[in-house]
């Protein structure tokens, strides 16, 4: 049986917030839920111990691809134990692994729904959360060997994620093959939040009532998620970064890039934003 | 044929080939356990979860990875190594990884995953999960002038009366290059433990005048949200220090493989019954190594 559903997306995309929405509709009947007890897609899999744990021995001494190509096996072994459908958070591009299969096994595999942002907002996300410059966090967005808990001279708690360049990272899940791709915007889930969770909620089978929907989106406001963060921190904040849920608009980009930073983020992405209906217009500001 | 002979966990071990991170011993004529190279026949066996094999056949464990080295270990005095990658850095971290972790649990140890250091004669470990830094906080502790007993592998023993005792293991500890930045621990010596890693296998200065010490405190490693530089030690019970110390066993599915679960848990309730558990929870903080061991040395003082 296929019982995994990826929560797929690039870095500061709106996963963790859209996840934190899934919680409240799915176990809370749209109540508030606390940042830190979200139980909707544990993020016990990209442990290192429970890697290890599968691999029966330690996976630290491995390469990237030596890991990629371990790790599918790891995600089809968790597909195969699965006994209900179960969500996973990850931050993963799909890519191939061992110059053959792709990275997350479509053996296993139900559904994907993959949330894309605009890049130009990302970048001032991104900049944000790894306190980098705007141009570094463009240089990230364009860099192909990107990879999540990847440490250049030391190994972290966490596997080591794929993440690769923002282009690559939407191209590899939306032309992923063997299992659906439900894509949802960002942008939509800001402005029209009922009309996509009610498209997401069908096609998990368990369409929800608006109030449950309206009350979780009420619930759960980038404001109110800021205020919880602040009090209270938030343990999926892994690198000593400034607030995790910051503004949460779209468009931001416009007050935060110069000209010359949305060209360079154009240049580097134009084919994947025409077709997602991102503009491309270095004038558009 | 040249032979090699090292000294670890009180065992000696002869080997055909040379061990980089054992600690030498001189020759002998009753070595506890033979090391030789060979040629394992795997044909009758398929892989589990497409790479792994684990089979107990008449001729005892089988433990292989596909396409890099396929060991057999027979009574806990032999073990023969059939590598199949010429990468011998890469079978030997195998084999000093979950091949020892197999062979001790066959010699009887009851083996968990985590560092230990001396002090007032006394064995005290630190256990967690990969990643945490046992190893850096176990050297930071050897910088202080705490002797380092063992490095990744703990094995355990208990004497007539219940009392647990650590087992010796090497004078080598290996250490990822940022570790090594943060204690300022660069040595002329170190050996990286595989070419393509910034990890490092380094000699420490060190004596190891017992081949083992009676046991003091677990100390288990924990991350959590804490203010940046801030630690609390929190006091486990034993039904508490059971549940941590059944979670850091070393490869635990190889008790089940080999039938050894039953004794594995009783040694694990002896342990969680005659130690003292200590959670030590810390932030995610990769610079604080320093901070921590100066933390636990207080803590061991009062």
């Amino acid at each position: 049986m296929k019982h995994l559903i990826w929560l797929a997306s690039y870095p500061k995309s709106g996963n963790t917030w859209f996840r934190i929405l899934l919680d409240s509709i799915l176990l809370n009947d749209g109540a508030a839920v606390d940042i830190n007890q979200v139980q909707t897609a544990s993020l016990r899999i990209i442990e290192r111990q429970s890697f290890d744990d599968f691999l029966e021995f330690g996976s630290g001494e491995l390469t990237l691809q030596e890991s990629n190509s371990f790790k599918h096996k790891y995600y089809l072994d968790y597909g195969l134990k699965a006994t209900e459908d179960t969500f996973i958070k990850t931050h993963e591009a799909n890519i191939k692994v061992d110059n053959q299969q792709q990275l997350i096994p479509k053996e296993v595999s139900k559904l994907c729904i993959y949330i894309v942002r605009n890049p130009l907002d990302i970048v001032c996300s991104l900049a944000n959360h790894y306190v980098v410059s705007t141009d570094e966090a463009i240089k990230i967005m364009g860099d192909s060997s990107y990879t999540f808990f990847k440490h250049e001279k030391g190994i972290t708690s966490n596997i080591p994620e794929m993440i690769g360049d923002w282009s690559t990272h939407v191209s590899s899940w939306l032309n992923t093959k063997g299992f659906p791709v439900i894509l949802i915007k960002y942008e939509d889930l800001l402005c029209e939040p009922i009309q996509t969770l009610r498209m997401v909620m069908k096609e998990l089978g368990q369409p929800m009532s608006d109030q449950v929907l309206q009350r979780a989106v009420d619930n759960h406001s980038f404001g109110q998620l800021a205020r919880q963060e602040s009090k209270h921190g938030f343990r999926e904040k892994v690198v000593a970064s400034g607030a995790f849920f910051r503004k949460g608009k779209a468009n931001s980009w416009k007050e935060e890039l110069t000209k010359r930073q949305i060209e360079m983020v154009i240049h580097h992405h134009h084919q994947v934003m025409d077709n997602l209906g991102y503009s491309t217009d270095i004038n558009q500001k | 044929m040249n032979l090699y002979y090292y000294k670890a966990y009180g065992l000696v071990f002869q080997s055909e080939f040379s061990i980089a991170g054992l600690t030498s011993e001189i020759a002998c004529e009753n070595p506890d356990v033979v090391l030789t190279i060979g040629t394992l026949d795997v044909t009758p066996y398929s892989l589990i979860k497409g790479f792994l094999i684990k089979e107990i056949t008449p001729e005892g464990f089988l433990y292989g990875i596909k396409d890099l080295a396929t060991f057999l270990l027979s009574d806990g005095n032999k073990v023969i190594v059939d590598p199949l990658t010429e990468e011998t850095e890469l079978w030997q971290m195998y084999l000093l990884g979950s091949v020892m972790g197999a062979l001790l649990q066959q010699n009887g140890f009851l083996t968990l995953h985590g560092s230990a250091f001396v002090f007032n004669n006394k064995a005290h470990l630190i256990l967690g999960a990969s990643g945490m830094g046992k190893s850096s906080i176990a050297m930071a502790l050897h910088q202080k002038g705490y002797e380092l007993l063992t490095d990744d592998i703990s094995a355990i023993k208990f004497d007539s009366n219940n009392k647990p005792y650590l087992f010796v293991a090497s004078k080598h500890i290996k250490l990822w290059e940022d570790a090594i930045e943060h204690l300022s621990t660069a040595q002329e010596d170190m050996a990286r433990v595989r070419e393509s890693l910034p990890k490092f296998r380094l000699l420490l200065d060190t004596t190891h005048d017992q081949v083992k010490y009676e046991l003091g405190n677990v100390f288990i490693l924990n991350i959590k949200r804490l203010p940046e530089g801030q630690f609390a030690f929190k006091h486990l019970n034993t039904m508490q220090l059971l549940r941590y110390l059944n979670q850091n066993v070393y490869r635990k599915k190889f008790l089940l493989d080999m039938g050894n679960q039953k004794d594995a848990f009783f040694m694990l309730s002896q342990l969680a019954n005659n130690a003292f558990g200590t959670l030590l929870n810390r932030t995610h903080s990769r610079t604080d190594v320093r901070l921590v061991a100066e933390k636990m040395e207080k803590f061991l003082k009062q």
